[in-house]
C-alpha cells in the first residue's frame, strides 16, 4: 500500500476511494499529533489511513475504542473538536469532515489515551453494574464520588464560552418533504418533481446517493454513481424542489412539522453564513426513505479496536481507500457481508475467512467465496476475541445443529473483525409521528405495524429474511456488550431482570441502554432479543422504547436560531430614549421597557443620586417619562357598562373629565392590575395600567368582550405607543406649567386632583390628567409620542429657575413607599385580595357584578387572620423579603416585607409589609427577621407622610 | 408543534396562538354557592379523547374561537367560532 498512511491503498486502484480527492491534501491534529489525509476524508477514515485504531476509551471500563461506523451511528469513536468557545464534545469523527487545521482531541485517557490508568476499571467491573450509583459510592453522599466519577465518564467537556457562531432558521411549506437522498429517496424526489409538487430532498451525507454508490451496484444500464449524480443534478436545476445535502432530519412533530439540520462546513463557510441552519419543514406528505442500519453480533469481547460492522468495511474501502486490516475476518448471520469480501480480496487485503451463523448457506454465496479462494466457516460465530489494546485474535465456535452451544472452536490471529448482524430500518422519525412499529419474525427487525396518512416509509432493499443467530450462546455475559457507549454489557440487562425491572421502559432507564448519544442505534435491536430471550418471551412481545427526537444531536445555537443576545426578548424604548442615554441615565430593564433606573451625576452612589431626585421633587419639581405606562381606550354606547365589570369600584358615578384610581381582579378574587379610568366623554373612557400590564390587561378585555359579553357595543384600543407621557410632579408644578404656551387653565380650582383636561400644549394636542404616584401635585401629561421629546425639553427649561430635575424609575419607586401607595406584584402577590391592602370596604360597597366579586366571600378570602398591608418604622433600612414575626406568635413567620426605602426629605427608613390581622396592630413592635439576623420595627398605618393628601390634592 | 386552522387566517403554527382552556363553561351567577363556584373557579375535566377548548389568534386576528380536539393524538376535528355551539363529533374519532 501506498498513499498517505500505513492502511490507505495506492491510488493504483481506481475503484477505491471514490470520495477523497488526492490532489489536496489536508492537515489535522488529533490528541496534539499531526496527521495529513485528503479533501473529502472524514476524521475517522483520515486516522484509520493512518494506521490509528484506538479513538477513545469506554465510558465505565476505559477499555481502548475504536472506529464501529461509518455514519451517524458511530457509538465508539466520539471526539472532542476545537478549543475554546467553539469546542464541542461528542462529535462523531465519522462524520466529521477533515478541513484545515482540523485540531480534535480523544475524550478520554489519563495518561493519556493510550495508556489509560482508568484500565484498571475494567478489572473491577462488576462495580459498575446497571444502578451501581443507586448502591455504591452512597457514604457519605455520592456528591462526593459524583465529580470524579463524571471526570472518569470522559464525555468531554462544554465549550468554555459563549456560543460565537450565527445559526438561522428558515421556514418552508412544501408538498412532498423526501427525507434520505439514497437511490430509493432520489426516485422518490423525481416523482414528485415531475409531478408538480413542491419537493424538499434531504439527506445527512455529503452527496446524494447514499450507501448505494458505494457498493459498486448498478441502475438502469449505468453505475450507481453515475445515476445518483445525474439524478442529483436533474433535481437541483429544477425550480420545484430544493435539495439539501448534510441535512439531517431531526424531529417529527405533530401536524407533520419536521425540523431539519443543515451543516456548513467550515471549508465552505464564508463570512456572515450561519455554521447551521435549522429548517422548519410542513409539509403535506413526507416519504421517510431513511435506509437502514446495521446491527452487530453479540458475543464476548466483542468491543476491540478492530472489530467493526461489515457495511463501514466496505464504505472505508470503497469510499476512502482505507482498509481497516491486513488480515480480516467476516462474521455475519446474512449476505449481505458477502460483498465485503470480494471488495478486499480486490483491495489485496487477506481475507482469512468468512464465517456465517447460518447452517444452510446460500448456494450463490459459497459459490463467490470458492471463487475468491477464501475459506466458508458455516455454522460458526465469534465466541471471544483477543488483544488488550487492539484486535490480536478472534476465536470462532461452531454452533450445534440442535441444543444449542458450540461443538468445537477455533482461534484465528487477525487484526480485523468485520461482524453483520442484519440490518434494520431506520424509523424513528415514523415512530415520532406516532407511526406504530413493531418487531418482524421474519426479517428480525422492527417494521411498520399500521399505514400512516403523511408519513410513508420506503424500506430498504438490504432487508433479508433467514437470518442466522446473532448472538454467542457462550461465554460470559459480563464481557458481552450490548451498547458500546454506555459500556452496557448482556450481564446489567440480566440484573435489570433480576431486580424485577422488566418493562423494556424499565431496562432501557436502568441499565441505560440506548440512552447514549447514538441513542441506540446499534444497540436497541439486539438489547430487544435478548430481554426477550432472558423472559422466555418473543421480541414481538416485548415492544420497543419510545423513539424521540432529535435523531442526531442538534446544537441549542441552532434551535435558538437569531434569538439570542440582543434578539433573545425585544427591548421597548419610548420617545425620550436618547434623552435619558445623553444624560446619565442609567438605563435597566423593566419588564420589556429599557428605563432610566437614576440619572447619576459624577461622583455619586446609586442611592445618592435616587435620593438627590426624590428630594427634588418633593421640594420643587421632577420630570418623570411615564410613557410605558399601559393605555387602553373603550369606546362605544356601552363602553363604562363594560368597564365597570371590570373594577371593584362604582365607576357608573364617573364624569367626564374625572379620573378615579381603581382595582381589577382575577375572577378568583385576586388582584390583576390597578391603574386609573378616566372618562374622556359618556362613551369614550381612557384605562391606564401598570407598565407590564398594557398587554395583558388588554387580552383580558378581549376575551371577556369576545366570549363572555359579546352583546356590549364596546370597541378596546391599545394606545400606550400613540402617546407619550411625561410627569411633572412637586410643588412648583403649578408655575413651571403657568410658564408654557396653552389653553389650560392649571390652577387648583379649575383642574383639581384627579381632573382631566383635553387642550393644546406648546401647539401640540394635549391630554393631561392630575393623578400622582409621589404623592405632590402632579400634572401626567400625554402628547403624541413623537411631540415628548420637544415638551420635555421645554420643561426643563421652564423649570430651570426652580431647579427643576429629571428623576428615574427608582426614586418613584421609592416616594411611593412613604405614601403608602401599591405596587401590585410588589406589595401583592397571587393570593392578595382588595381588603388585605385595604380596598375592602370600597369592594363590599359596590352592589353591581364584576370580575372576582363573587370570590370576595368566599371563606378563604374573609378570614380574620390573613395577611394585611400596613407600614414599619425603624431605625434602619430594612431589606426587602425580611420576615415578620409577632410578640407571642405560635406561627413560623407572621408576614414579611414587600417594599422599603427611605423616606425623601428626611431620610428615615420607610417600609410597607403584609402582616397577619396587620391592620389591628398599629403601635405594635414586631421582630424582624433576614439571614440570621433580628431586628424590631414599629407597626405603623401608612401613609408616613402628608397623611391627608394636602400636596397631591392642591 | 401543533398548526391551528383559525376561522378567519385559515392554518398557522401554535405559537401564534394563546390557548384559554375548556369551552362552554356557564359562569354562574352571584347566587352560587361556595361550593360552585370553587368548582366554576378551578375544577376542570380532563378527558383522554375530544376536547372542546377555547384559542386566542393571539398574534394574528386577535379573535376567539372553538376547537376539538383529541388530547392524546392532537387532531383537530371541529373548528367552530366563538359563541356557535358544541358540534355533534362521532365518538372516539382520532386518527
Amino acid at each position: 500500500m501506498s498513499g498517505t498512511g500505513p492502511s490507505r491503498l495506492g491510488a493504483d486502484k481506481t475503484q477505491f476511494g471514490g470520495a477523497i480527492d488526492r490532489a489536496r491534501t489536508i492537515r489535522f491534529s488529533f490528541d496534539g499529533k499531526s496527521f495529513t489525509g485528503f479533501a473529502g476524508d472524514t476524521l475517522a477514515s483520515a486516522l484509520l489511513a493512518s494506521g490509528i485504531r484506538t479513538l477513545s476509551r469506554s465510558f465505565k471500563f476505559h477499555r481502548p475504542r475504536g472506529v464501529f461506523t461509518c455514519g451517524i451511528e458511530e457509538p465508539n469513536a466520539l471526539v472532542q473538536v476545537g478549543k475554546g468557545a467553539v469546542s464541542v464534545p461528542s462529535t462523531r469523527s465519522t462524520m466529521l469532515e477533515l478541513h484545515e487545521g482540523l485540531e480534535t482531541f480523544s475524550h478520554a485517557g489519563w495518561p493519556s489515551l493510550n495508556t489509560d490508568l482508568g484500565r484498571v476499571l475494567d478489572f473491577v467491573s462488576l462495580l459498575w453494574a446497571a444502578g451501581f450509583y443507586n448502591k455504591t459510592f452512597k457514604w457519605p453522599s455520592w456528591h462526593t464520588y459524583e465529580d470524579l466519577i463524571r471526570r472518569m465518564a470522559g464525555s468531554g467537556h462544554a465549550p468554555t464560552g459563549s456560543d460565537p457562531d450565527r445559526y438561522e432558521w428558515r421556514n418552508v411549506h412544501c408538498d412532498v418533504l423526501v427525507i434520505g437522498g439514497g437511490i430509493a429517496g432520489l426516485r422518490e424526489a423525481l416523482t414528485a418533481a415531475d409531478a408538480g409538487s413542491r419537493v424538499v430532498l434531504a439527506d445527512q451525507d455529503v452527496a446524494m446517493g447514499g450507501r448505494g454508490v458505494w457498493d459498486g451496484s448498478q441502475i438502469e444500464g449505468t453505475s450507481a454513481a453515475s445515476w445518483a449524480r445525474m439524478a442529483g443534478e436533474k433535481l437541483r436545476r429544477a425550480d420545484n424542489v430544493t435539495v439539501l445535502s448534510r441535512t439531517s432530519a431531526v424531529g417529527y412533530y405533530e401536524r407533520d412539522v419536521v425540523t431539519l439540520l443543515e451543516r456548513v462546513p467550515v471549508h465552505q463557510a464564508r463570512p456572515g453564513m450561519p455554521r447551521e441552519c435549522y429548517w422548519i419543514v410542513r409539509a403535506n406528505r413526507v416519504i421517510l426513505a431513511t435506509g437502514a442500519i446495521e446491527q452487530p453480533l453479540i458475543f464476548d469481547n466483542n468491543d476491540r479496536p478492530g472489530i467493526l460492522l461489515a457495511g463501514a468495511a466496505q464504505q472505508y474501502l470503497r469510499r476512502y481507500a482505507v482498509a481497516v486490516g491486513r488480515r480480516v475476518i467476516i462474521a455475519t448471520n446474512n449476505d449481505t457481508a458477502y460483498a465485503l469480501a470480494r471488495d478486499l480480496k480486490e483491495a489485496g487485503v487477506t481475507v482469512l475467512g468468512v464465517a456465517d451463523s447460518r447452517h444452510e448457506v446460500p448456494q450463490a454465496r459459497a459459490a463467490e467465496l470458492s471463487a475468491l479462494s477464501i475459506p466458508l466457516w458455516a455454522a460458526c460465530i465469534p465466541v471471544d476475541t483477543g488483544g488488550f489494546s487492539t484486535l490480536s485474535n478472534v476465536t470462532l465456535g461452531k454452533l450445534a445443529r440442535e441444543g444449542g452451544g458450540i461443538v468445537s472452536q477455533e482461534r484465528h490471529v487477525c487484526d480485523a473483525l468485520a461482524v453483520s448482524g442484519g440490518w434494520t430500518p431506520s424509523l424513528h422519525l415514523y415512530s415520532q409521528a406516532a407511526g406504530a412499529l413493531a418487531y418482524r419474525e421474519e426479517t428480525r427487525s422492527l417494521a411498520p405495524l399500521n399505514e400512516h396518512p403523511v408519513a410513508k416509509p420506503v424500506l430498504s432493499t438490504t432487508q433479508q429474511t433467514g437470518l442466522g443467530p446473532r448472538h454467542s450462546p457462550v461465554g460470559k455475559s459480563s464481557r458481552q456488550w450490548v451498547d458500546l457507549r454506555h459500556d452496557v454489557t448482556v450481564s446489567d440487562l440480566e440484573l435489570a431482570l433480576r431486580e424485577n425491572f422488566t418493562s423494556i421502559e424499565h431496562v432501557k432507564r436502568y441499565t441505560t441502554v440506548g440512552m447514549s448519544v447514538d441513542q441506540g442505534k446499534t444497540s436497541n435491536l439486539p438489547a430487544l432479543e435478548i430481554i426477550a430471550r432472558l423472559r422466555g418471551r418473543k421480541p414481538a412481545q416485548i415492544g420497543h422504547t419510545t423513539f424521540r427526537p432529535p435523531y442526531v444531536p442538534v446544537t441549542l445555537g441552532a434551535i435558538t436560531g437569531r434569538g439570542s443576545g440582543p434578539f433573545f426578548a425585544p427591548s421597548r424604548t419610548t420617545t425620550l430614549y436618547e434623552w435619558h442615554a445623553a444624560h446619565g441615565a442609567v438605563l435597566e430593564d423593566y419588564g420589556e421597557w429599557k428605563r432610566p433606573a437614576v440619572y447619576l451625576r459624577p461622583g455619586e452612589s446609586r442611592h445618592e443620586g435616587i435620593m438627590r431626585e426624590a428630594r427634588a421633587v418633593r421640594s420643587s419639581a421632577g420630570l418623570f417619562d411615564g410613557s410605558p405606562l399601559g393605555k387602553i381606550e373603550l369606546h362605544g354606547p356601552d363602553a363604562l357598562e363594560f368597564c365597570d365589570r371590570f373594577y371593584i369600584n362604582n365607576l357608573k358615578t364617573l364624569k367626564p373629565g374625572r379620573a378615579r384610581y381603581g382595582l381589577m381582579l382575577r375572577e378568583s378574587g385576586t388582584l390583576l392590575d390597578d391603574g386609573t379610568v378616566v372618562m374622556l366623554a359618556p362613551d369614550r373612557l381612557l384605562i391606564t395600567t401598570t407598565s407590564g400590564g398594557a398587554h395583558r390587561v388588554t387580552a383580558w378585555m378581549e376575551e371577556w368582550r369576545q366570549c363572555e359579553w359579546p352583546q356590549l357595543r364596546v370597541t378596546i384600543t391599545q394606545v400606550t405607543d400613540a402617546w407619550g407621557t411625561v410627569s411633572l410632579t412637586g410643588p412648583r408644578s403649578r408655575e413651571i406649567l403657568a410658564t408654557l404656551d396653552s389653553d389650560v387653565d392649571w390652577s387648583g380650582t379649575a383642574f383639581p386632583h384627579l381632573g382631566l383636561r383635553e387642550g393644546r400644549l406648546l401647539g401640540a394636542p394635549a391630554r393631561i390628567y392630575r393623578v400622582s404616584f409621589t404623592g405632590e401635585l402632579t400634572y401626567e401629561i400625554n402628547v403624541p409620542a413623537s411631540a415628548a421629546p420637544t415638551l420635555w425639553e421645554a420643561l426643563l427649561k421652564a423649570g430651570a429657575p426652580y431647579d427643576i430635575q429629571a428623576f428615574g424609575v427608582e426614586s418613584l419607586l421609592q416616594m411611593r413607599i412613604e405614601k403608602g401607595f401599591l405596587h401590585v406584584g410588589a406589595d401583592t402577590d397571587g393570593t392578595t385580595v382588595p381588603d388585605d391592602v385595604g380596598w375592602g370596604k370600597v369592594a363590599a360597597g359596590k352592589s353591581a357584578d364584576f370580575i372576582g366579586k363573587r370570590s370576595l366571600s368566599l371563606p378563604e378570602n374573609v378570614r380574620p387572620d390573613r395577611l394585611q398591608l400596613i407600614g414599619l418604622s425603624s431605625e434602619s433600612l430594612i431589606p426587602i423579603g425580611s420576615h415578620l414575626r409577632l410578640p407571642d406568635s405560635d406561627q413560623p413567620t407572621d408576614g414579611w416585607v414587600t417594599s422599603a426605602g427611605r423616606a425623601a426629605l428626611t431620610g428615615a427608613p420607610v417600609a410597607l409589609a403584609l402582616l397577619r390581622a396587620g391592620r389591628g396592630k398599629t403601635g405594635v413592635e414586631v421582630s424582624v427577621h433576614n439571614m440570621g439576623a433580628i431586628t424590631h420595627a414599629k407597626v405603623v398605618e401608612p401613609p408616613f407622610y402628608d397623611p391627608a393628601g394636602e400636596r397631591m390634592n392642591g | 408543534m401543533l398548526r391551528l386552522p383559525c376561522p378567519y387566517c385559515g392554518l398557522r403554527d401554535e405559537p401564534e396562538f394563546a390557548f384559554g382552556g375548556p369551552s362552554h363553561i356557564i359562569r354562574p351567577t352571584l347566587e352560587a354557592t361556595d361550593a360552585q363556584w370553587t368548582a366554576y373557579l378551578f375544577n376542570r375535566d380532563n378527558p383522554l379523547g375530544v376536547h372542546y377548548e377555547r384559542w386566542a389568534h393571539a398574534y394574528g386576528c386577535g379573535q376567539w374561537f372553538n376547537v376539538a380536539r383529541h388530547t392524546a393524538t392532537h387532531e383537530i376535528l371541529a373548528v367552530y367560532r366563538m359563541g356557535d355551539p358544541k358540534p355533534a363529533l362521532e365518538a372516539g374519532a382520532a386518527r
